[in-house]
């Protein structure tokens, strides 16, 4: 019982403070996250708006969730984001240098004219491929995975 | 009588509408800033891409002033917006440590933070969706950005 309450004591305030710090991130921001598996490849959906404000709090979601040994591959799905600048570039390119260490692949599903503007102008296409919707990426992920498989 | 064009042309530089805002250096002021921005220059009813374009640059802007201009630390950011016919003149000015080598800074892909994993892609982004931008710094005084909009789409 003594042991019980303690254990109580010790996790929850601990819980807590880790949901109080990114919830009060959420209330400024706004931009959601989401993440699904297939296979072993990790979709990060991506939702509002991706600016340096809201940089720390993704790379941070999207990090803890990378470590994971399902998420070889990675798909960014940029479909329902309405505004993007340059830190969403140094996200996709730092968590691209991630999944390359472990032979995995990284890929864009994007179909906002402005934000695939940005992304050609970054030359990020010339080593990340940039796909029209999340299924032609998924796809595409699924068969480089069967390739090496 | 001034010829036609002259006229056209002297109208062209006549500012038609001012704003300024003025907000401290925190990160979640830049879409404050974009948001404002755009729905200023919107009243010369631009496409949605080159509204976009204006959105994007001045996120830029206002991203280098909170990070490299002040590092975080506080102070103001003013924003002043010039309307024209068929053009937006935006100047973003911080207070912060200024730039030591502008064309430096300039470069596509330099970044003085990569431990921040920036892209260094700012100034690119800047020059590349607006149509002129000057650059004005004086290390630990600050740093001017002015950048110039043309509206094709606008007549």
């Amino acid at each position: 019982m003594c042991i019980e309450i303690y254990n109580i004591y010790i996790s929850i305030p601990q819980k807590l403070s880790e949901n109080e710090l990114y919830n009060n991130d959420r209330r400024m921001m706004t931009l959601q996250i989401k993440f699904s598996n297939k296979g072993n490849i990790l979709i990060i959906k991506l939702n509002g708006e991706l600016d340096h404000h809201a940089s720390d709090y993704v790379r941070r979601k999207i990090d803890n969730e990378m470590i994971k040994p399902t998420s070889k591959n990675i798909i960014f799905d940029l479909s329902n984001l309405s505004f993007m600048d340059s830190s969403g570039i140094g996200i996709i390119m730092g968590r691209y240098k991630t999944v390359t260490k472990i032979n995995g692949k990284a890929m864009i599903a994007c179909s906002n004219a402005q934000i695939v503007k940005l992304l050609e102008m970054s030359g990020i296409q010339k080593i990340i491929p940039i796909f029209d919707n999340v299924d032609k990426a998924v796809k595409k992920a699924l068969e480089v995975a069967e390739y090496d498989a | 009588m001034m010829p036609k064009d002259k006229v056209e042309t002297s109208n062209r530089m006549k500012p038609i509408n001012k704003m300024t805002l003025i907000f401290p250096a925190k990160s979640s002021n830049e879409s404050l800033a974009r948001v404002v921005a755009a729905s200023f220059v919107s009243q010369l009813d631009p496409t949605v891409e080159e509204l976009a374009d204006v959105r994007t640059a001045v996120s830029e802007a206002v991203t280098n002033a909170i990070i490299h201009g002040y590092e975080n630390h506080t102070g103001n950011i003013e924003m002043f917006c010039t309307l024209y016919v068929d053009s937006v003149e935006i100047t973003i000015i911080d207070e912060g440590k200024g730039i030591e080598d502008i064309d430096l800074a300039r470069q596509p892909l330099y970044t003085s933070k990569p431990e921040m994993e920036r892209s260094g892609m700012g100034f690119t982004v800047m020059e590349t969706f607006m149509d002129e931008i000057n650059v004005e710094s004086e290390v630990g005084k600050g740093t001017k950005i002015t950048m110039l909009k043309q509206f094709k789409s606008v007549k």
